[in-house]
Parts: structure tokens; C-alpha cells; sequence
């Protein structure tokens, strides 16, 4: 009994640590799949979007074009509607690669938190290191350079991930569904920083 | 033997291409430039559709939009697009007014070099005016009856965005009938426009955002 207590206090301790993990408990891996699929982004495709991004009440809106190269890399291009290109660069599993960017976004600190948000939504098949249960929520977390990955599905259906440092939220990453259960929007939320990115699908 | 067939295909091909373009004389192009002004003077609105094609080097795929445009003399230009999403753009003393599906912004054009050269760029192409604009080194041709003008920018804010730009113009109307964007990496967005109608009565409000 005294066993069950302590394990039981161990996972109500590390399932506490993230707000979203509130109530969750965690579960053995043995039940949950070897590696963590994200249906929105697993072929190596292209994925097609009308984007708007606010940072700071600034509103940029465009295209974003998106090419899987593998499961953490991927060659990226941001438009305005007309056409013309403001950004193109490749995403590398641990970095990236600029190819053109005009002067406005031509900035590190700008290139490199793109690169790590669209790093973190496209990532497929990453090793599930954890498990969390409730109802009918599973939750799953695996691992991205240094940060944590959690997958929160409903269902079945992937509704969240959430990229956390060991205990800090850092971005939310939300999809949303039509009324035929076609994904129709994905929400990319900074903690810390107002930089809010919106996604929707036109391929 | 099919080799020395095939080599004979592409060379004929190669050459029919080159002969379909051919640099206009300084008389033809003086011609050309009368009568794209004279279709200038004479068109106080202009209305169509237009088919808008993205093409990046990474992609199989292009990326196509279509909407929408209104001309009013002399600087007014409602861009519309309705496939595959709804955005609405309406260039207006010195000001861009954007209809993101419901959601309204202005845009200071001023603030903006990228929109403000857009804007210029959509309204010269429109009138005319582009062609002896002293921002480009400009070159005239004809491909398939039609006569093309290539504008290599010369300025360094311009040429930021594009390598070139090609207007094609109908021979009969001299409206810009396609406009070609080319960007330095080689990638460009190809617009045809469609469907022109030339001094249509077009109402007040399609110019309010």
C-alpha cells in the first residue's frame, strides 16, 4: 500500500508540473505506440496555407508553402498573396538554411523562431518517452533536440501538441476542425512572446 | 536513326522558339508605345478576371488563385481574390485597404515599400505607364502576334523582388493581357488576365472597403 502511495505521489508529482497535464495520469508505455504519428504532417507532401502572423499587434499575412523533406526537416517559403517571395528556407533537423528573405525578415532572432515553430508542428514518428491517460484523452510526449513534445489526442484524434522546456510551456500548437471533421485551422500561440501564427489549409 | 531524329526535333524546335521572338524595330516599338498610350487616354475604367499562378522551384505543383480586378483612372485598383480563399485588396490614396475574409486593415503604402511598389507596379501595368517608366530598362519584343515587354528594374528596392518583369499586350486592344513577376532565384507568379472589358460603368462602392 505504502508502495502505491509513493508511486501514485511520484506520478500526481510529475503529471502537476504542466498546467495542461493537470489531472492527467501517467501510464506504463507498454500500452502506447512505439512512436508518435502527426496525421497532419506525415507524408513527405506539401502542405499549402493561407497564413497570418501577429507579432507585437503587427498583422503579416500570405501563403505558407511547406515541403516535407524527412520527419524534422523541410524546405519552407513564405509569399504575400500576389505571389512575391519573402522568405524560402530549408528547416534541418537541428537548424536552417537560408535561402532568400527579404530585408524586413532577413533577422535571426526571426528566422530561427519560424524554423523551430514549423520544426515542432511537422515533426512525425518522434519516440514516445512518456504516457498520460484520462477518459478519453491520451496524451503522449517524445523528445525534439532539447525541448518536449506533447501530443494530446482526443479519440484518437490529434487536437494539441504543446513544446515545453523540463517544466515551462514555451508554444501551443492547436488544431481545429470544420463540421465534417476536416482540419480547417492550426493555431501556433507563443508563451512569453506575442507572436501568434494562423494556418489554413487551401491545398 | 531515332537519335539523329530526335536531335532534328529539338533543334527545329529550338529554333522555332527563338524565331516566335523577335526584338521589335525602334519604329515598331515608337508605334507600339503610341498606341498603348492612346488606349491609355481612352480607358477611364477596366474590369476582368484574372488567373494568378505561383511557381517555386522546390514545388511539382503551382499554386493558383483567380479573383477578380477593377481599373479606375487614374489610380484606383480593387485586387479580389476568391479562389481558393477570399482576400480583398483596394490600392486608394496612398493606402492599402485589405479585406482578409471579414478582417480590415489599412496599410500605410508609405510604410510599406514592398505593397507601395506592388501598387505602382499593378496600376502602371494597367495604364501603360510602366513602359517608359525610367525604374526599368525596358526591351520590346513580339511572341505569337503578341508584343512583350521586358522590364529589368534598375532600382535596388525593385530589383530586391524581382529579376524581371514581362507584360504581354493584346495586339488588337493594347491591354496588358499577362503579366510574368521573376524573381532572382528563377521562381515567378505568372498573372493572365481574362475577360477585359474596357470603360465598364463600375459603381462607387466596388472602390470602398
Amino acid at each position: 500500500m505504502r508502495r502505491f502511495l509513493l508511486i501514485s505521489s511520484c506520478f500526481l508529482l510529475f503529471s502537476c508540473g504542466l498546467p495542461m497535464l493537470k489531472n492527467m495520469e501517467e501510464v506504463s508505455l507498454v500500452n502506447a505506440p512505439e512512436s508518435i504519428e502527426n496525421p497532419y504532417f506525415k507524408d513527405l507532401d506539401s502542405y499549402i496555407f493561407k497564413s497570418s502572423i501577429s507579432i507585437y499587434s503587427h498583422d503579416l499575412s500570405g501563403i505558407l508553402v511547406i515541403k516535407k523533406l524527412s520527419n524534422t526537416s523541410c524546405r519552407v517559403a513564405f509569399t504575400t498573396e500576389f505571389g512575391n517571395t519573402l522568405l524560402d528556407m530549408t528547416i534541418t533537423p537541428t537548424g536552417y538554411e537560408k535561402h532568400f528573405a527579404i530585408q524586413k525578415l532577413d533577422r535571426k532572432v526571426i528566422l530561427k523562431t519560424l524554423a523551430k515553430d514549423i520544426r515542432a508542428l511537422t515533426a512525425n514518428d518522434l519516440t514516445a518517452k512518456k504516457a498520460f491517460r484520462q477518459g478519453e484523452k491520451e496524451v503522449l510526449m517524445g523528445n525534439l533536440n532539447k525541448f518536449q513534445l506533447y501530443y494530446f489526442f482526443k479519440l484518437g484524434r490529434l487536437k494539441q501538441i504543446l513544446k515545453t522546456t523540463k517544466n515551462k510551456e514555451k508554444l501551443k500548437i492547436q488544431f481545429s476542425f470544420d463540421e465534417v471533421g476536416q482540419l480547417n485551422l492550426i493555431n501556433l500561440a507563443h508563451e512569453g512572446i506575442a507572436l501568434n501564427i494562423q494556418l489554413r489549409p487551401i491545398d | 536513326m531515332p537519335i539523329l531524329k530526335s536531335t532534328f526535333f529539338v533543334l527545329f524546335f529550338t529554333c522555332f522558339l527563338g524565331w516566335s521572338q523577335q526584338p521589335l524595330s525602334k519604329k515598331e516599338e515608337l508605334d507600339f508605345l503610341k498606341q498603348v498610350k492612346q488606349t491609355s487616354e481612352h480607358t477611364e475604367t477596366l474590369k476582368g478576371q484574372f488567373l494568378q499562378t505561383k511557381q517555386l522551384s522546390f514545388l511539382e505543383k503551382s499554386i493558383e488563385s483567380s479573383g477578380n480586378f477593377y481599373y479606375q483612372t487614374p489610380n484606383l485598383v480593387k485586387w479580389e481574390y476568391k479562389e481558393p480563399y477570399l482576400y480583398g485588396v483596394i490600392f486608394k490614396d496612398g493606402s492599402l485597404l485589405i479585406n482578409d475574409n471579414g478582417k480590415k486593415q489599412d496599410v500605410d503604402l508609405a510604410s510599406n515599400k514592398l505593397f507601395e511598389k506592388l501598387s505602382d507596379l499593378i496600376v502602371n501595368s494597367m495604364n501603360g505607364k510602366m513602359l517608359t517608366d525610367t525604374d526599368f530598362s525596358t526591351s520590346f519584343f513580339t511572341e505569337n502576334g503578341e508584343v512583350m515587354a521586358i522590364l529589368i528594374p534598375e532600382q535596388k528596392q525593385l530589383a530586391e523582388f524581382f529579376k524581371a518583369i514581362e507584360l504581354h499586350f493584346n495586339s488588337v486592344t493594347f491591354l496588358v493581357v499577362q503579366v510574368k513577376l521573376i524573381e532572382k532565384s528563377g521562381d515567378f507568379t505568372l498573372i493572365k488576365l481574362q475577360n477585359l472589358q474596357q470603360n465598364p460603368s463600375l459603381d462607387a462602392s466596388v472602390f470602398t472597403h
